[in-house]
């Protein structure tokens, strides 16, 4: 008999023939349960209701270097973004190249977001903004929030504060209370078209292709877990689910491709894909642990950096020995 | 409560009719029993037999029904597919062909005639560039192996050279070779990117050929629509409206997922550059349902569909659609 499990995760076309049961994993019965990423994250971290769930990878990084070792991970990664994009700034703050951020208030939704962790490293290693070399400012993106928790054993010379109860980091970058703005999603000012909001990078499509041309990296979010205790009772769980995860993305890539209907209402989605494959390769969102050595390795050496981190950290090991080969 | 259950045949796209298909929009007083299809399949049995109650259905195939006089099916306003198609053009290296002009007197290879994509392109060229259907010699078959069964059966248009392919013979290969000059396809031949160069664009900048044809026309070219049967439609008259609107909600939701690009719901890294492009070509809704959003583009077709032969009266979008979904205005 099949092994019921539960699995939550976001809504994306490369994990929908597993919500509709297009592709079972094997020996798994699975409950697919589709949810938004950030309270998704919450919940499994606080509870854990889920067997499996799609999960921050920055703060799987971070639970394991405090000692919390109640997950396990496979190497799916179904969120993946380059983040160039996500750096937001007050228009009339008079940032125009990376370097002008050196002595400003920017605004984030914490420390451990994996967003910004990799817009901390991008800022640092493309730019030589380091992250002490700015104020950073902790809230609620769009509606005031009380997840946002003052970061324990920050890097010696970060300097952080929250902002005031009520306030936004969307309202404080577009009134330029903040002078810039790094989130894992845009503020709504911008999204409404805020003349007092723009992009430190306008041209962030090139710039993005240009860092994956000289680094390789297409920066990884979200991972998938297990809990551990289910993975030990039973270990054949990793990679039957990675394989399945394997097949959807697969059936999905094939759709995405077929020119004849478009699978989403991308009237360039063709154009859109040929130009991808021409920066990127033909497989340019790979699973695996080998097909993502550099960049996971990237991670552990920015979370260290950071301070997410105290020690050096093994990537191998966050990850079920079964599916490292894979 | 009693629902009426119905059979839905379509495509499983991921932002127009996923919700459907797993239930997150359900149409009022409807349960609806969604079976996922390829286009191509589900086109020829819509026309050869009448076993769905709703189905999505080529355009152009509908409306070769309607113009013989077939009145099985009644439409709604629901266009799932849509396509810009000077991309969809490919000619062959040794044909010598550079602009559209050089294709007077060419063989022209095409899945089906009366394929809607291939009536867009046909159009195109007609009012574009000048080069009439007539002016090609036309070859009916199948892409590549295996061929899938026969062709919606029309009568060749008067004037028009059109040969069907002896059987083995393929259009993807032949154009490839050279036998044929030129191919009108919804998707893409293989030789297109093999590295050969034996194949290439009529257009190879056909994204901005397409958008400047979008500005100065205001057409993102129809390809598919809903039909429901009209037996069963005469019989539940409201059904019309109820799966207009459901659709409605199932496209609301996945263009509002789409745009929601903290997390990518599809593998393109780059959509939130591609959307912010594309609202500002095409503005905030670039893919309309509904009969008045769409009426230009409908009597076009209906011009395009006479043009070329394929029916001999004009037929009229008001004609098309169930009456429930015309709206106010056209509904009178």
């Amino acid at each position: 008999m099949a092994l019921a499990l539960t699995l939550a995760c976001g809504d994306y076309d490369r994990t929908a023939a597993l919500r509709d049961g297009t592709v079972q994993p094997e020996g798994i019965a699975l409950r697919f349960v589709p949810m938004r990423a950030g309270k998704l994250f919450d919940a499994q971290a606080r509870e854990a209701p889920f067997d499996a769930s799609e999960f921050s990878l920055g703060t799987l990084i971070a639970m394991r270097a405090r000692g919390d070792d109640r997950f396990v991970a496979i190497p799916v990664f179904p969120s993946r973004l380059f983040r160039h994009g996500f750096i937001l700034v007050n228009a009339h703050a008079g940032v125009e190249r990376p370097q002008d951020l050196v002595g400003r208030r920017v605004g984030a939704a914490g420390w451990e977001q994996t967003a910004a962790l990799w817009i901390r490293a991008i800022l640092q290693h493309e730019y030589g903004v380091a992250p002490d070399q700015v104020e950073w400012q902790f809230g609620g993106l769009n509606a005031p929030s009380d997840r946002v928790h003052p970061p324990v054993d920050l890097p010696p010379g970060v300097r952080v504060r929250m902002i005031s109860p009520g306030e936004t980091l969307s309202g404080l970058l577009e009134r330029g209370e903040l002078d810039a703005l790094i989130h894992a999603e845009l503020p709504d000012a911008f999204k409404r078209g805020s003349p007092h909001v723009r992009r430190l990078f306008p041209n962030y499509r090139e710039v993005e292709a240009d860092y994956y041309r000289h680094t390789g990296l297409f920066p990884i979010m979200h991972t998938v877990i297990l809990r551990r205790e289910l993975y030990r009772r039973e270990p054949w769980v990793a990679a039957s689910l990675y394989h399945a995860f394997q097949r959807a993305k697969r059936l999905s890539d094939e759709r995405l491709s077929g020119a004849g209907a478009l699978y989403c209402a991308l009237p360039w989605l063709t154009a859109e894909l040929e130009h991808t494959r021409q920066v990127m390769g033909d497989d340019y969102w790979p699973y695996g642990f080998a097909a993502n050595r550099r960049v996971l390795q990237a991670m552990a050496e920015y979370s260290l950096e950071q301070g997410l981190i105290k020690e050096p950290l093994d990537m191998a090991s966050l990850f079920a020995p079964e599916t490292l080969a894979m | 409560m009693h629902e009426l259950t119905l059979t839905y045949a379509g495509a499983d796209y991921l932002d127009r009719t996923r919700a459907l298909l797993d239930g997150t929009v359900r149409p009022a007083g409807i349960a609806l029993r969604f079976l996922p299809f390829h286009p191509n399949v589900l086109f020829r049995r819509v026309v050869a037999y009448t076993e769905f109650d709703v189905a999505e259905m080529s355009t152009s195939g509908y409306m070769n029904l309607v113009a013989r006089g077939d009145d099985r099916y009644i439409a709604i306003p629901v266009f799932l597919s849509r396509n810009f198609r000077h991309g969809g053009i490919y000619v062959s290296g040794a044909s010598g062909v550079r602009e559209p002009a050089d294709l007077k007197g060419k063989r022209a290879g095409i899945l089906e005639y009366q394929m809607t994509a291939a009536l867009w392109q046909r159009a195109l060229l007609q009012h574009e560039y000048g080069v009439a259907p007539t002016d090609l010699e036309w070859y009916e078959g199948p892409l590549r192996p295996p061929a899938e069964g026969e062709p919606n059966p029309i009568a060749a248009p008067a004037g028009t050279a059109l040969q069907h392919l002896p059987v083995g013979q393929y259009l993807e290969s032949m154009l490839a070779a050279g036998e044929l000059d030129v191919l009108f396809s919804a998707s893409r031949p293989p030789a297109l990117t093999d590295g050969s160069g034996r194949v290439r664009r009529l257009f190879p900048s056909y994204p901005e050929v397409e958008q400047d044809y979008y500005r100065r026309t205001g057409i993102f070219p129809i390809m598919h629509l809903v039909v429901l049967r009209r037996a069963l439609y005469q019989e539940h008259l409201w059904i019309a409206g109820s799966l207009l609107t459901a659709f409605r909600e199932a496209q609301q939701l996945g263009w509002r997922r789409l745009q929601d690009t903290g997390t990518l719901a599809v593998m393109l890294p780059w959509l939130a550059a591609e959307l912010e492009q594309l609202a500002a070509v095409m503005g905030p809704q670039p893919w309309p349902y509904g009969f008045e959003e769409n009426y230009a583009t409908l009597s076009a077709m209906c011009q395009y569909h006479h043009e070329q032969g394929l029916s001999r009266e004009r037929l009229t979008p008001e004609q098309l659609f169930a009456p429930e979904t015309l709206g106010a205005r056209r509904a009178g």
